[in-house]
């Protein structure tokens, strides 16, 4: 008679008992992995964004304040033999909507030649470049704005602006771009930009923001200082962040959502702690007597120990698997394409969050059998077949 | 006859282990959803509550929020002869032209920068926006550099006292002082910084306007107004003051939304949960329970025994959880809208509604948990009961 034999008989006594607890186990966790997917998707993306080595440069006091497009030089002149940088790229926020859209893209205008080296990351190829040089209407859009209004490349689509003059520009799709890290981005030439916005009579050659792809971690953390130094006291005071730091500014407009899913993930490991601890400590009180037949027959305390242990923990684990596994199947079939919490599009379930589940579930498992198995170990066999249940 | 009340409350405490592990889950939960709501209730109150439905305010045609919006001197001119305008004490139109720049500001809690609005506006302002009240110091001295800040924003950003000193401007190079504090309804315009138009102006070297409030004699006449600025003498874009605001609150939809769910999933395993507890609760009381029935209580009677003893344990762990919750109630966050580029300090708010919800759900809970326990209770057959040990 192994121990697993005796635990799954164990699981089986009170059917009832064991269905209801899985349950209440089970639809915790689907929320667990979830969120915990979630955060493990805001982790990767900012090592992903981390590893791209870019460093923005706004104006000190708001982003909404621009600097002149003629601050490039003056960056790019600050390393003439591109020791430290390899390229940078002013962009200008154009606030894009589709017409009869309430949802504003985050769409931005950036400067041509530079772009797709500073954004390597679009994974763009010689073609794609060839293509965004020579097409003056090019735009290069992430997958997520794509899907949401089933864009192709190719087409040419219209969007008008939030910002004045309000502009409505055509575009031709040249390149659909599916990295985690683009997914939410329509970027285009800020030439055409510049143009359209002297046609409509206003000609003020500015950007909101400049990107500097860095050739190391150090070189972008002296950049950041030489370049705010450079400017403190000019007229176009600047503030240099990472990506990351840069990002950090917007999370916050979608509501705080990260920080939800992680104290929601919190909460959860409370109340399966609780439910499983509650029906470890009922299924011992039944089984005292029974324990203390155990006993009379010689299992080592230890045994007993891990009989009652064990039973939490197999409870647990099945608990964990049936909330996990229905949840990664449904997320992998369907995976929330519409999803639009900051910069995370998709909730698709992470190898991590489930790993991670399953050792929350056995943490948690342990726990709630610890005290009742600790008890049962220190039971005195006389009292235990004498206890009634 | 129905059992005593009495009867349940002390049966709680037999099984005390048992019966606060399941008041603790349901506690958690209903903490859970009442935080969850607060925040989007703190956002819906501070924006309902926000501008008047007898004021129009105007934008730019294509711009969102007042910080995209620009109007210039002429069109201001023309919207002065608009329908229904209300006039002041010494006749002139109540049409208040505003400029809506923004500067960063540390919060005052972690010293984080928050993108705060600045509002610059003429002495017809206070005129127009009458729910704005000074509560300490005294007006700005237009032209000075003087500025005067909403009570939130003193609350929840560093150096805002009445004394304090905020750099403002283009180069973030001219210094205000607070010379005063005034409140709004608890509203959005809390949030924000006023100042003189003409030095709001100067500082940020802008020559025009980003929006313009008109205060009418009659609200009910308010789309009379609104179809003579939107029509094709005036072009450009009216709404009420009310309706802007509420737009704004769209976000909160998606945390409600959200909210839903997570607690929906939760609070069916907290089903089980309960319904564990209480069929443990009646296998360890039949006996008592064909005692009762001996005595003369009806099935009727038992069945409504369980019911309420397990609500009885859901209520309190509801009390519990608001309570818990309203230790939040009050403290002030903020959240930086997507649409305006601007933070909006908020109260979170336990309200009526949340704590009618929070029982509701508690209370559901509790009785659907007990349903198949109770009705197992009520059949129980009281020879066979009495006769085992």
């Amino acid at each position: 008679m192994t121990i697993s034999y005796v635990l799954m008989q164990n699981l089986r006594r009170n059917r009832l008992r064991t269905g209801l607890t899985l349950v209440a186990f089970a639809l915790p966790m689907a929320i667990f992995v979830a969120a915990i997917s979630f955060v493990v998707a805001l982790v990767e993306l900012s090592a992903a964004s981390q590893k791209e080595l870019r460093l923005a440069v706004h104006q000190k006091t708001t982003i909404t304040n621009m600097l002149p497009e003629a601050l490039r030089r003056k960056i790019e002149a600050l390393d003439p033999d591109r020791q430290r940088l390899t390229a940078v790229c002013g962009m200008r926020w154009f606030g894009g909507r589709v017409p009869g859209e309430q949802n504003t893209i985050t769409s931005l205008a950036a400067d041509a030649d530079t772009f797709p080296i500073v954004y390597s990351d679009t994974n763009l190829t010689d073609a794609d470049v060839a293509e965004w040089m020579r097409e003056r209407r090019a735009a290069v859009v992430g997958q997520a704005v794509a899907e949401r209004y089933g864009w192709k490349v190719g087409d040419l689509r219209t969007l008008t602006s939030t910002v004045p003059p309000y502009l409505s520009l055509e575009f031709k799709i040249v390149k659909i771009v599916d990295n985690p890290t683009r997914q939410n981005f329509f970027y285009f030439r800020r030439d055409y930009l510049q143009e359209s916005r002297k046609a409509a009579g206003s000609d003020d050659p500015l950007c909101n923001v400049f990107w500097i792809k860095c050739r190391s971690a150090e070189a972008l953390r002296s950049l950041q200082k030489d370049i705010d130094a450079t400017f403190a006291h000019t007229p176009d005071e600047t503030k240099s962040e990472d990506e990351n730091a840069f990002a950090a500014n917007f999370i916050q407009a979608a509501g705080n959502i990260p920080g939800l899913m992680q104290a929601m993930a919190l909460v959860v490991v409370v109340i399966i702690a609780l439910v499983a601890g509650n029906t470890m400590m009922m299924s011992f009180r039944e089984r005292t007597r029974e324990l203390g037949v155990f006993k009379a027959i010689g299992f080592p305390r230890l045994r007993v120990f891990i009989i009652v242990l064990g039973e939490s923990l197999m409870l647990a684990l099945i608990g964990a698997l049936l909330g996990v596994l229905p949840t990664v199947t449904m997320l992998t079939l369907f995976p929330l394409p519409r999803l639009n919490f900051g910069p995370i599009t998709q909730l698709r379930i992470s190898p991590v969050a489930v790993v991670g589940s399953l050792i929350i579930a056995l943490a948690v498992g342990i726990a709630a059998g610890l005290w009742p198995a600790y008890q049962a170990m220190r039971l005195r066999t006389t009292d235990a077949l004498r206890s009634v249940a | 006859m129905a059992l005593p009340l009495y009867y349940n409350w002390r049966n709680l405490f037999v099984r005390k282990l048992s019966t606060m592990l399941t008041f603790a889950v349901v506690a958690v939960i209903v903490l859970v959803l009442a935080v969850l709501l607060s925040f989007a209730a703190g956002i819906r109150a501070s924006l309902a509550s926000s501008g008047s439905r007898s004021n129009i305010m105007v934008l730019k045609p294509g711009a969102t929020a007042e910080s995209t919006s620009i109007i210039l001197p002429d069109e201001i001119s023309k919207l002065v002869q608009a329908p229904h305008v209300a006039r002041g004490g010494d006749g002139r139109p109540l049409v208040s032209e505003e400029l809506c720049v923004q500067t960063s500001i540390p919060r005052s809690t972690d010293g984080t920068l928050a993108n705060v609005a600045v509002r610059g506006v003429a002495p017809v302002a206070f005129d127009v926006h009458r729910e704005v009240r000074l509560i300490e110091g005294r007006r700005f001295d237009d032209g000075a550099l003087e500025v005067i800040v909403g009570k939130a924003a003193r609350d929840r950003y560093a150096n805002l006292q009445i004394g304090g000193e905020v750099p403002l401007g283009k180069l973030s190079n001219r210094t205000y002082r607070v010379v005063g504090v005034f409140e709004a309804g608890g509203g959005a315009l809390e949030s924000e910084i006023w100042a003189g138009l003409t030095s709001i102006r100067d500082s940020f070297d802008r020559r025009f306007s980003s929006s313009a409030v008109l205060a009418l004699d009659d609200a009910v006449r308010a789309d009379e107004t609104i179809a003579a600025i939107n029509g094709p003498s005036i072009q450009l874009e009216a709404r009420r003051e009310s309706d802007y605001y509420i737009e704004l609150s769209r976000k909160t939809r998606e945390i409600v939304l959200l909210t839903s769910i997570l607690i929906g999933i939760m609070s069916i395993g907290a089903v089980f949960a309960v319904a564990n507890t209480m069929y443990a609760s009646v296998d360890g009381r039949r006996r008592e329970i064909a005692m009762l029935r001996t005595i003369g209580f009806s099935r009727g009677a038992i069945l409504t025994a369980f019911l309420i003893e397990s609500m009885l344990i859901c209520v309190v762990a509801c009390a519990a959880g608001i309570g818990g919750s309203l230790l939040l109630s009050g403290s002030r966050q903020d959240f930086l809208s997507d649409t305006t580029w601007t933070v909006l300090a908020y109260e979170l708010r336990i309200t009526g509604d949340i704590v009618v919800s929070a029982l509701g759900l508690a209370v559901v809970v509790g009785a659907v948990g007990a349903l198949a326990p109770a009705l197992r209770a009520s059949r129980i057959r009281v020879i066979e009961a009495l006769r085992k040990a």
